[in-house]
């Protein structure tokens, strides 16, 4: 009976586990191998053979200016865009934490953005951001703002922030949405053992609400700065990565090195990086949560 | 006599409402100025502080007229898509919750890993993959890419929710005379249909709102999705970009990621929550 | 009850874009078998899409058994598409695109074909001058259709404020400095340029290679024989600094260039330094006339020279109906076609069968500029280097139009160095034969 059920078990899993890995062995595995593969090797995309150049496409992204201030800018997206997305998602839970009126009129609205495409919200942005007709600055010049109103997406020392602003605007509602999840977690008894002791709301948030965060923080930061790292969609529809480089991120120097500039495999050198970039932030909290899938068996 | 001061709590909460209310009118600006320039004739746009003098319809057709095409065809990869993402992931799932194996945690972390890779690394190599197999520029295509990429998600939340559902469950079934396989399709499953629910809600806005991918992967007007063809509108003539008609199209085109959000908030919101618990 | 709601939503919106889908593709409306043109270029302008579209309906006018299936992306997409197709297989039947280098590397990977039967067809040898057909044909083939010939050396300016301000064209650049500083001084700014693209900053900066080098200088950087290491180079986009950079208005760069037509007709900026002819296009489009509201001079130190950007039509090898492509390109490089084609765009016509009489006084000079035996007629640059090279050059011109500092130069003569020593090691520089 029991040797039965055992061999059913194996079967059963083998049988299931198997289209899962097929496709993740051909769609995963196979890809990142061949993007390794296809960096040591200088390809115009559409000729017939690639030549084998070595680590010769890496010593030249290292040298190269377009690679220096795309990650430069990965890096900034990383720092800024994370600790704006998460303190403000943060902010939000924490004001909407106890039910009131209309709480679920906020909650609405404040997802509302990341419901939709990036390439849309893009393309309001981008009205937004005209420097002739966009809402901003007119707004700005009817208040008599005018020195404010600057070339928001034109500009390159600013044209990154721009960017940045409405990838904010786009992704406040799920780190809110994952923070209220984590507060609503933390058993009230808490709150209210130190409420009657008269403790006071930055000493309740200290040793109480941060702490007890910690699940929630990860996954929050996790989650942001793999978005920092991904960003493309928005760069694509908002300057293209101009104007210049200035607003060039890891990504979009990947697509433009390859399918701009026909050069597959110095793209596919810089792909690697990013795949490398990314393990190196994202390894940390894989090994977290699987040593707490672990806990918890 | 009672004093009629303002207790501090009433000012706390006048102050709460006061920065919620200035925080949604941020969220809600872009939408509502679309809204406005979308209904406005060309002459209107830009003025954009005023409100439109009448309610042209004018763009909303230009727009619908640019999407249309691309619109049905994101219905027809994101659907089949999503389906067979949870399908999939509920395979994986499977084995993993309920099955327990010798390694299993290895493998659990393979597909999680999975999740962390960006597109744009395997970007090319998806793309030859794709075309060497002849579905380029087809929804098949995009239907096994996205599987693909759905299934490190699903496999997380389904795995989490099944791992929920009782041993005494199955080991009733299997004393039933149930196989193993039986018990997946006949029980498991039919158990499981809000996380089901949500995951399928889950995918419909991560397909839909797909870019990178989309734009390697098709390129003609019968098969890109909306994403692409959104794109392509805003980027059309050379620089110059029509405001009305782009706005008409932006309306169409974010319609129905936020009609199954307003719908369905609770199965969203879960999915997202669920994926990270 | 909300499920079936939904599902009833779902198929209702799927059943009408279905619907809506279906009726763009009147073809079935009747007539039989249709042949199609699948038919890619970037021309979505205001003054550009109403020409191609006029030599399209004349076309379709005396074909009327092929139907033109016409794909409209930005100059940057329409390369990263073609490739795509390319890679793919399934490319377009026709496309629009780079001349010289623009269709050498799609050539050399077998991705073109040669259009010689249609080439002789027209008498493309005589009809053609030398400076155009040594970039559309390579070792005895002809691979592109030209169509447009627009000059990109050359500065627009705003007659009125010319006249009002007292100043005139000039031929240096300390003169070109003087004319800038009286603008400003009467409250003009100088110069207005575009955003949007990286290829207009690099425009004006040939005339400065060319005013400090000769026509030579310019030839040495297509072959990959100047460095950008050199004291001469420095001194180049010094100049480049000192008298374009610094004379732009603010804000230019929120301008993309058909916007720009804007300020520098109303007066706010007095000229467009160095823009190619397609502007005039626009300018004619928005009701300006040559001479009497704007005019040209050519950017100071290239009055004998002539940078030319050639427009033209190419046939993928694999293009599933290149027979319908090639009648197309024999209808294009017509006589009236051309003519017509070119006064909308506001180009000159390649074909020297057009009467110089058709044109209007302000392309009656450019056809006479092009064609006078002394003018050096030069390709421009992205005809005949990499793209990778002539991606890297134009935005190192955007960037430091930007931000015209130390670093950035520094950064970008690095970038550019690099590429050229690349470049040159690999044999990747061609001799175009100009």
């Amino acid at each position: 009976m029991h040797i039965k059920l055992r061999t059913e078990k194996k079967i059963t899993t083998i049988l299931f586990l198997s289209l899962p890995f097929l496709l993740f062995a051909v769609f995963y595995f196979y890809p990142i191998g061949y993007t390794i593969f296809l960096s040591l090797h200088e390809w115009n995309g559409i000729a017939p053979t690639k030549t084998p150049v070595g680590l010769a496409n890496y010593a030249f992204i290292f040298k190269n200016y377009q690679f220096r201030i795309s990650l430069g800018n990965t890096i900034k997206w990383l720092i800024i865009y994370v600790s704006c997305v998460t303190a403000s998602g943060l902010g939000l839970a924490l004001l909407l934490e106890k039910k009131i009126r209309g709480s679920a009129l906020f909650e609405t609205i404040i997802f509302l953005p990341t419901t939709i495409m990036l390439i849309a919200a893009g393309a309001m942005w981008r009205w937004l951001y005209n420097p002739h007709y966009g809402f901003i600055n007119i707004a700005l010049r009817k208040l008599g703002l005018d020195a404010l109103t600057l070339v928001w997406l034109g500009d390159p020392k600013i044209a990154t922030y721009s960017i940045m602003i409405c990838a904010i605007w786009s992704g406040v509602g799920l780190a809110f949405v994952l923070y209220l999840a984590g507060l609503n977690n933390i058993p009230p008894e808490y709150g209210e053992a130190a409420r009657i002791d008269g403790a006071s709301f930055p000493q309740l948030f200290r040793h109480i609400i941060w702490p007890m965060l910690a699940p929630a923080n990860a996954v929050v930061i996790a989650m942001m700065a793999l978005r920092a790292i991904k960003v493309f969609d928005i760069v694509y529809v908002l300057t293209n990565g101009g104007p210049g480089y200035s607003s060039s991120v890891l990504a979009f120097f990947m697509y433009d090195t390859s399918f701009a500039r026909g050069q597959f495999g110095r793209g596919a050198a810089i792909a690697t990086i990013l795949f490398l970039v990314s393990a190196l932030i994202i390894g940390p909290y894989l090994l977290y949560s699987v040593r707490k899938v672990e806990a918890i068996r | 006599m009672k004093t009629r001061t303002i207790s501090t709590k009433q000012l706390k909460l006048a102050l709460k409402y006061l920065v919620l209310i200035v925080v949604c009118a941020f969220f809600l600006l872009p939408f509502l100025l679309s809204l406005n320039t979308a209904f406005k004739p060309a002459d209107e746009v830009s003025n954009v502080t005023a409100l439109p003098s009448r309610l042209y319809l004018g763009n909303f057709a230009a727009g619908f007229q640019a999407i249309a095409r691309s619109m049905l065809n994101s219905f027809l990869i994101v659907t089949p898509g999503s389906l067979l993402g949870i399908l999939l992931g509920a395979f994986a799932a499977y084995p993993l919750a309920q099955l327990r194996f010798k390694g299993d945690t290895v493998v659990y972390f393979i597909m999680l890993a999975g999740m962390y890779i960006p597109f744009s690394t395997i970007l090319i190599p998806l793309f030859l993959i794709i075309r060497n197999i002849g579905l380029y520029d087809t929804y098949v295509g995009l239907w096994l890419v996205y599987t693909a990429i759905a299934t490190p998600y699903m496999t997380l939340i389904l795995r989490n929710f099944f791992a929920t559902i009782p041993e005494e469950l199955r080991e009733a079934a299997t004393l039933d005379g149930c196989g193993l396989i039986k018990y997946f399709w006949r029980i498991l499953l039919p158990v499981s249909q809000t996380a089901l629910a949500a995951c399928f809600i889950l995918n419909f806005r991560s397909f839909w709102n797909e870019f990178i991918l989309a734009l390697t992967l098709t390129r003609s007007h019968e098969f890109r999705p909306v994403t692409v063809a959104l794109q392509y509108f805003v980027n059309q003539s050379s620089d110059r970009v029509e405001w009305g008609p782009l706005m008409g199209a932006v309306v169409f085109a974010i319609a129905p990621t936020i009609i199954v959000f307003l719908l369905f908030k609770k199965q969203f919101v879960r999915g997202f929550v669920g994926m990270y618990k | 009850m909300k499920k079936s709601v939904i599902l009833l939503i779902l198929l209702l919106s799927a059943a009408l874009t279905w619907s809506a889908g279906q009726q763009e593709t009147p073809a079935e409306q009747g007539s039989a078998a249709k042949q199609v043109l699948e038919y890619w270029h970037f021309w979505g302008g205001k003054s550009e899409y109403p020409a191609i579209k006029k030599v399209m309906d004349a076309f379709t006018a005396q074909h009327p058994e092929i139907e033109i299936k016409e794909s409209n992306f930005g100059n940057a997409e329409l390369r990263r598409q073609l490739e795509l197709s390319f890679m793919a297989g399934d490319p377009p039947d026709m496309y629009n695109g780079p001349v010289g280098y623009g269709f050498r590397s799609y050539q050399m990977a077998g991705h073109l074909q040669p259009i010689s039967d249609v080439w002789k067809e027209v008498d493309g040898e005589n009809i053609f001058p030398e400076g155009v057909k040594s970039v559309v044909t390579w070792e005895g083939e002809a691979w592109t259709m030209p169509a447009l010939v627009f000059q990109t050396n050359n500065v627009y300016y705003n007659v009125k404020v010319f006249n009002e301000t007292g100043v005139a064209p000039v031929t240096n650049y300390e003169d070109f400095q003087k004319i800038c500083n009286k603008l400003k001084a009467s409250g003009v700014n100088a110069l207005i340029g575009a955003g949007g693209s990286a290829t207009w900053t690099q425009y004006a900066l040939f005339p400065f290679v060319i005013n400090e080098l000769g026509p030579q200088g310019y030839k040495d950087m297509a072959q990959g024989n100047l460095e950008f290491d050199s004291a001469v180079m420095k001194k180049l986009w010094g100049q480049y600094k000192q008298y374009y950079v610094d004379n732009l208005m603010e804000g230019w760069a929120g301008y993309n260039w058909e916007e720009a037509a804007k300020p520098l007709m109303e007066g706010t900026a007095g000229m467009y330094f160095c823009q190619g002819d397609w502007f005039a296009g626009v300018l004619l489009t928005d009701g300006y006339e040559p001479v009497k509201d704007f005019n040209i001079f050519p950017a100071p130190g290239t009055s004998e020279v002539f940078i030319a950007q050639i427009g033209g039509f190419s046939v993928p090898a694999k293009a599933k109906n290149p027979e319908a492509a090639k009648l197309f390109m024999k209808h294009v490089a017509e006589p009236s076609v051309q003519q017509e084609f070119n006064a909308m765009m506001g180009g000159i016509a390649p074909n020297k069968n057009v009467s110089p009489e058709s044109y209007d006084t302000l392309h009656k000079l450019i056809y006479a500029h092009f064609n006078n035996p002394k003018t050096t007629v030069l390709p421009n640059f992205n005809a005949v280097v990499t793209p990778d090279f002539n991606r890297e050059l134009a935005k190192a011109s955007e960037t430091f139009c930007t931000d015209p500092s130390d670093a950035v130069l520094k950064g970008a003569l690095e970038g550019l160095e690099a590429i050229r020593e690349e470049n040159l090691a690999s044999g990747k520089f061609l001799d175009w034969g100009f």
